[in-house]
C-alpha cells in the first residue's frame, strides 16, 4: 500500500465492528486519518468534536440507519461528504438516498479500489473548493 | 379407475394452461367444478322440471333477445368503469354481443353438464383478466334478468301461476350462473393477489439474505485485500484479520443453517417425549459466558409433551441464544417448566435489555432484526414451529428489566414416552 499525499480525516460508521476495523486498517495504510463508530449516536458525538472530510456510513444499523445519520451529520456539519456503504439497497432506500445528502452509494462486499477512488475524488473536490481564488 | 399418479397429472394439466399471451391461467378440475355446481343446484332446489321449463321458455324469448343484448351493451358502454374494458371498439362489442347470445341460449337449453360448468366458470376468470369488477357482472345480470322477466310478463298465453314458475326458474338459473362466475372471479382474483404477495415475500427474503451474507463477505474480502496489499504488517495484525475471516465465515454459515432449518421446519413429526431431559440436553450444548448465570426449574414429576423433538430443540436454541445476546454485560437466564392439565408451559426468561414496545409486535416477522449480525429468522421460525406443533408462543418484555418467552405445548399422558 502506498502512502497518501493528502491526509484527510474519514469517519467509518458500521454496527459490524469487523467491517469498521477492516476499512479503517486499509484506509489508514493509505495514509488517511480514520475514526470508527458503531452507532449513529457515537458517530454524531465524534462529528461534533472533529472536522471530517468523509463519512462512510453503513445503511442498515439499529437505532439510526445510514441515511438518517447522513441527514443528522449534514445538520451538524454540512461540509462532510457522506457515502453509504450497503449490503442491500431496497428501492425505498434508493429513493431516500437520492433525496438525502449522499455523495455515493457503495455496495458490499466493497470493491476497495473503487472505494479508494471515490475517497480520492472527494478529497480532491474538497481541496479545490477550499483553495483560495488565485489573483493574477 | 386411474392411478393416483395419472390423476394428479391430469389435475395438474387441468389446473394450468398457457394462454396465447404466455400468461398462465388456472382452471380447477372440471369434475370438482361440476360437483360444486350440482351441490349448488341441490341447495336452491333445482330439478329436471326446472330444466324442462327453462328449455320451453326459449322459443318465446328468442325474438326479444337481440333487443335485450343491445340494452345490455348500451348500459356497459355508457358507464365509464365498464366501458374501460372495451378496448377493441365496435368490433369487440359486436363479438361480445354474439358471445352473450350464445351464453343466453346455452342458459336455457343446457345441458347443464361438466362442459357447461367449465364454460360458465371461465367467464368469471376472464373478467379478472380484463379488470372488470364483479359488481358490474352482478348488476348487468340483474338488468338482464329484469328484461327477461318483463318479456315473460308480456306473454299473454300463460296463466299467472305458470308465469310465476317461469320467472322462478329463470331467476334460479341466472343465480346459479352468477354463483359460478363469482366463484371463478374470486378464485382467480385471490390467486393473482397471492402471486403478487409471493413475489413481495421473495423480494423481502432476497433483501434479508443479501444483507446477511454480503456483510460477512465484505469483511472477508476487505481482510483478504489488506493481507494481500499491506506492506510488512505486524504478525498480530495478520492474526487479527485471519480471526475476522474465520469469524465471518462462521456467521455466513449460521445464516445458511438458519435458512435450511427454516426450510426443514415444514415436516413435523409429533411424538411424546420428556421435556426436562430434552431441555437439559439443549442446556448442556449451550455456549455462554461465565457472566451469565443459568438456572433451570423443573417440577419433581416431569411432564411429557407431544411435539417434534428436533424442531423444539431449534426453538429452545434460538430463544436461549437470544437471551444470552440480550445480556452482553451478564445476567440471569432462567428456564422453567410449568405443567397444566392439557398443556405444558415452558418459560425462557432473561434479565437483559428487554425489547422496546414498538418492536414487540414485529419481532416474530421474518427478517425483522435489530441485531447487526441477525438474519431475523430465529423468532419467526420459532413461532412457525411452535404453531405447527399445535402450541403457542407468547412474549413479555420490560425494557431494561428483561424478556420472557412462554411456549405452550400439548401435554401427553405420563408414561407414554419411549425415553
Amino acid at each position: 500500500m502506498v502512502e497518501n499525499q493528502c491526509v484527510a480525516t474519514i469517519l467509518i460508521v458500521d454496527d459490524n465492528v469487523d467491517s469498521c476495523r477492516n476499512l479503517a486498517d486499509i484506509l489508514s495504510a493509505y495514509g488517511y486519518d480514520v475514526d470508527i463508530a458503531t452507532s449513529g449516536t457515537d458517530a454524531l458525538n465524534l462529528v461534533r468534536r472533529r472536522d471530517y472530510l468523509i463519512a462512510l456510513l453503513d445503511l442498515k444499523m439499529p437505532e439510526m440507519d445510514g441515511i438518517t445519520l447522513s441527514e443528522e451529520i449534514h445538520r451538524e456539519c454540512p461540509a462532510i461528504i457522506a457515502m453509504i456503504v450497503t449490503a442491500f439497497l431496497s428501492e425505498e432506500a434508493e429513493e431516500r438516498a437520492k433525496n438525502a445528502h449522499i455523495d455515493q452509494v457503495i455496495a458490499k462486499p466493497v470493491d476497495v479500489p473503487r472505494l479508494l477512488s471515490c475517497v480520492r475524488e472527494a478529497a480532491s473536490q474538497r481541496v479545490k473548493h477550499s483553495s483560495p481564488t488565485s489573483v493574477s | 379407475m386411474s392411478s393416483p399418479t395419472s390423476k394428479s397429472t391430469t389435475s395438474w394439466l387441468n389446473q394450468m394452461a398457457d394462454t396465447p399471451t404466455g400468461e398462465t391461467t388456472f382452471l380447477p378440475d372440471p369434475a370438482d367444478l361440476f360437483q360444486k355446481y350440482q351441490e349448488l343446484q341441490s341447495y336452491v332446489g333445482w330439478t329436471e322440471t326446472d330444466a324442462e321449463r327453462a328449455k320451453a321458455l326459449l322459443p318465446d324469448l328468442r325474438g326479444h333477445i337481440p333487443s335485450l343484448i343491445d340494452d345490455f351493451y348500451e348500459e356497459i358502454t355508457r358507464h365509464p368503469d365498464t366501458n374501460r374494458v372495451m378496448t377493441g371498439g365496435q368490433i369487440q362489442v359486436e363479438r361480445l354481443k354474439a358471445t352473450l347470445r350464445r351464453w343466453l341460449e346455452d342458459l336455457f337449453i343446457g345441458p347443464y353438464d361438466e362442459q357447461f360448468v367449465v364454460r360458465r366458470w371461465t367467464i368469471g376468470r376472464r373478467h379478472v383478466e380484463i379488470g372488470l369488477d364483479q359488481v358490474y357482472t352482478n348488476v348487468a345480470l340483474s338488468r338482464l334478468r329484469s328484461g327477461l322477466c318483463r318479456c315473460l310478463c308480456e306473454q299473454t298465453k300463460c296463466s299467472a301461476q305458470e308465469l310465476a314458475a317461469a320467472c322462478h326458474t329463470l331467476s334460479v338459473l341466472i343465480d346459479l350462473d352468477l354463483a359460478l362466475i363469482e366463484d371463478a372471479y374470486q378464485t382467480e382474483y385471490v390467486r393473482r393477489v397471492q402471486s403478487i404477495e409471493r413475489l413481495a415475500v421473495m423480494g423481502q427474503m432476497a433483501g434479508g439474505i443479501a444483507h446477511e451474507v454480503r456483510n460477512p463477505l465484505n469483511v472477508i474480502k476487505t481482510s483478504a485485500y489488506f493481507l494481500r496489499n499491506a506492506q510488512n504488517p505486524p504478525p498480530e495484525k495478520v492474526q487479527e484479520h485471519l480471526e475476522r475471516i474465520e469469524r465471518q465465515v462462521r456467521i455466513a454459515n449460521d445464516v445458511i443453517s438458519s435458512l435450511s432449518n427454516f426450510a426443514r421446519s415444514n415436516n413435523t413429526a409429533l411424538k411424546p417425549f420428556r421435556l426436562d431431559e430434552h431441555l437439559r440436553e439443549v442446556l448442556a450444548d449451550l455456549e455462554h459466558d461465565s457472566k451469565i448465570q443459568i438456572t433451570f426449574d423443573c417440577p419433581s414429576e416431569s411432564p411429557i409433551v407431544v411435539a417434534d423433538e428436533s424442531q423444539i430443540r431449534i426453538v429452545i436454541g434460538n430463544l436461549l441464544r437470544n437471551a444470552i445476546e440480550a445480556m452482553p454485560e451478564g445476567g440471569r437466564l432462567n428456564l422453567s417448566i410449568h405443567p397444566h392439565q392439557d398443556w405444558v408451559e415452558m418459560v425462557v426468561s432473561d434479565t437483559g435489555k428487554g425489547i422496546p414496545f414498538e418492536h414487540l409486535t414485529r419481532i416474530m416477522e421474518p427478517f425483522f432484526s435489530t441485531k447487526s449480525d441477525g438474519i431475523g429468522l430465529g423468532l419467526s421460525m420459532a413461532k412457525a414451529i411452535v404453531e405447527k406443533n399445535e402450541g403457542a408462543i407468547l412474549v413479555e418484555s420490560v425494557p431494561d428489566q428483561g424478556t420472557s418467552f412462554k411456549i405452550r405445548l400439548r401435554r401427553g399422558p405420563n408414561g407414554t414416552s419411549s425415553i
